[in-house]
């Protein structure tokens, strides 16, 4: 679903990412982790479109997100983006609908397709009683479920989430990794880019770790969720246990200085 | 529904405005020079009256309609593409840009000229538009657009520095003062089915621009990248809605000076009533602002004792005015900036 060959991108003539490489296969449901300005929303970015590369190769779906059209690249990759300000008075119904773009033709009416898809979407993210609540009047974590259901209305092989559960209480960041899981069990590629750790290794099959713009990990959880590779990432002490009820790896962070 | 009152209203609104004058010519007489001159009645009006209904009232009623609907429809694109709701022609700078490019036109003796049947006037106030535009949007985004508020800024920075530049070439070229005023507040006073005919077809292109990119503008309200990543080309979009605005805007301040207001003001009326969807937003605007500046310009034509003439302009600011303190004080803004913690993510 992605492939990136020596990656390389960034602004004003500086790279910010700098030769990545990686690839992710249909079905898997990879973290991506690191710490601030590691790259990821430069990533994010290049890989959909926004910023065109500066070095190396990139393909998403098997197209090339610097000559693709972007309605084509929308429905491949829906993205659940983290800043997700809506300045207008739009219903959280009229969100949810604004993922069938893609599919839409200019003056067509949404189709009884593109209907199911906003309906499935809402139910499965528990928005349906926000359909008529305005977008500019919810919370901050009732926004970015809209905005979950708005990149599931969308419909595409591949979800690429940016920070997507990161204002929501953790209920609603367990729901939203819950369907997710259920989502890649039905099909769907997911790629998530996290900052809680423990969240990533609950339920990313696979992490790939960056810092400064460089890749330092990549492989299956237990492989990378290494106390070694979480201290080069984040340069600070950590520890990693097996969760007893869980099964899954899980870090603690020491403190630099210990209590007197 | 509302579009459907809109539809009403707007001949209504036209028929009045005709109506009211200093010649006591009422709505029957417009009716039946209407009859007349579409020959369906035989010749039982005198020349001067039909003269005055048709040629003097009439035409510039349309060109009211037109251009208030023309401004309400810029409004809208300028709020939708800049993400800001104090957004409108006159806000942005965009109407003084054009008024000066008109101008300098002027100036240059082109103000008669027509290439290809089409007034070159509204070219020129397109061109001053844009480079109005430009620098508003440049000095806007050396403050990295922190809060709505700097857009605005540098767009009265901007209008009111060029609104001097026109006061100024068009004193060294001795044109009275009520002429400047006039040009600088917007008037409709002495235009006919030429100015019609002049501004008509770029607006129907702005407008035609607007409907047609309306559902792309509805996700435009997501960012550039947002939108993009919803299948949207936003750079295209932006780079074709910014000119159709900017050409809207060009064709109504060359044929009637800088009107402000009209374009803040409709689309926020419109907006509370059927929601933000463009598409419906676009439609409902113009006919809204058409009737609107109909009405305003009729006002400005009546409301002096002894047949003096106001700038419609004067009245379109002392309603929307107090229109825009009331949205600074209610501090819709700050839900537009995006939000503290949006707004240091992007």
């Amino acid at each position: 679903m992605i492939s990136a060959q020596g990656l390389r991108a960034g602004y004003g003539g500086e790279d910010v990412l700098k030769e990545i490489s990686f690839e992710v296969e249909a079905g898997e449901f990879v973290g991506i982790l690191g710490p601030n300005a590691f790259g990821k929303s430069t990533l994010v970015k290049t890989l959909t479109g926004v910023l065109s590369r500066s070095g190396g190769e990139a393909k998403l779906g098997g197209f090339d997100p610097g000559e693709t059209s972007p309605k084509e690249l929308a429905r491949v990759a829906a993205v659940v983006p983290q800043s997700t300000a809506i300045p207008f008075p739009f219903t959280g119904e009229e969100v949810v609908s604004m993922g069938r773009f893609a599919h839409l033709g200019r003056f067509s009416p949404p189709s009884q397709v593109d209907r199911d898809a906003v309906k499935d979407a809402m139910e499965r993210t528990d928005t349906v009683k926000l359909a008529n609540r305005l977008i500019t009047q919810v919370s901050g974590g009732e926004r970015q479920r809209l905005i979950m259901a708005r990149a599931l209305a969308q419909q595409a092989p591949l979800l690429l989430l940016d920070e997507a559960t990161a204002a929501m209480d953790v209920h609603r960041k367990i729901d939203t990794f819950d369907l997710l899981r259920e989502l890649n069990e039905t099909g769907t590629t997911v790629v998530a880019v996290m900052h809680d750790l423990n969240l990533a290794a609950l339920y990313c099959k696979r992490l790939i770790m960056m810092r400064a713009g460089e890749l330092l990990a990549d492989g299956a959880t237990a492989e990378v969720f290494t106390p070694a590779k979480l201290e080069e990432v984040y340069d600070t002490p950590m520890e990693v246990f097996t969760h007893a009820t869980t099964g899954r790896p899980h870090a603690v962070f020491l403190p630099r200085r210990r209590e007197k | 529904m509302l579009f459907a009152c809109l539809v009403a209203a707007s001949p209504v609104a036209m028929a009045v405005a005709s109506s009211v004058g200093s010649s006591g010519l009422g709505p029957l007489d417009l009716a039946r020079a209407l009859a007349e001159a579409l020959g369906f009645m035989g010749p039982t009006m005198d020349e001067v009256s039909k003269t005055i209904l048709i040629d003097v009232r009439l035409s510039r009623v349309v060109l009211a309609f037109i251009v208030g609907g023309g401004l309400a429809v810029a409004g809208v694109v300028f709020q939708g593409l800049l993400l800001n709701p104090l957004a409108d022609p006159f806000t942005v700078g965009v109407s003084s840009g054009a008024a000066l490019g008109a101008t300098v036109a002027i100036l240059m003796g082109l103000g008669g000229y027509t290439m290809l049947g089409l007034g070159l006037l509204p070219p020129a106030a397109f061109v001053g538009a844009l480079a109005a535009l430009g620098a508003v949007h440049y000095l806007a985004s050396r403050q990295n657009f922190a809060g709505s508020g700097t857009l605005i800024l540098a767009g009265i920075v901007v209008s009111t520095t060029l609104s001097a530049g026109i006061s100024l070439l068009k004193s060294l070229n001795e044109e009275s003062v009520s002429s400047i005023v006039f040009w600088i507040m917007g008037s409709l006073s002495g235009r006919g089915w030429i100015h019609v005919a002049f501004c008509l077809p770029y607006v129907a292109v702005g407008i035609l621009a607007a409907l047609w990119l309306g559902r792309d503008l509805d996700l435009m309200a997501l960012g550039d990248e947002g939108a993009r990543q919803l299948g949207v080309d936003s750079v295209k979009v932006r780079r074709l809605l910014l000119v159709s605005a900017s050409i809207l805007t060009g064709a109504c301040v060359a044929v009637s000076g800088v009107i402000g207001f009209v374009g803040l003001v409709v689309p926020h009326l419109v907006r509370g009533v059927i929601g933000p969807s463009h598409r419906g937003l676009v439609a409902n605007s113009f006919l809204a602002g058409g009737v609107l500046l109909c009405l305003a310009d009729a006002l400005s034509r009546t409301i002096l004792p002894g047949g003096e003439e106001l700038p419609v302009g004067v009245v379109t600011a002392l309603l929307g005015g107090p229109f825009f303190c009331w949205l600074l004080g209610r501090g819709t803004t700050r839900s537009l900036a995006g939000g503290a913690d949006d707004g240091a993510s992007r």
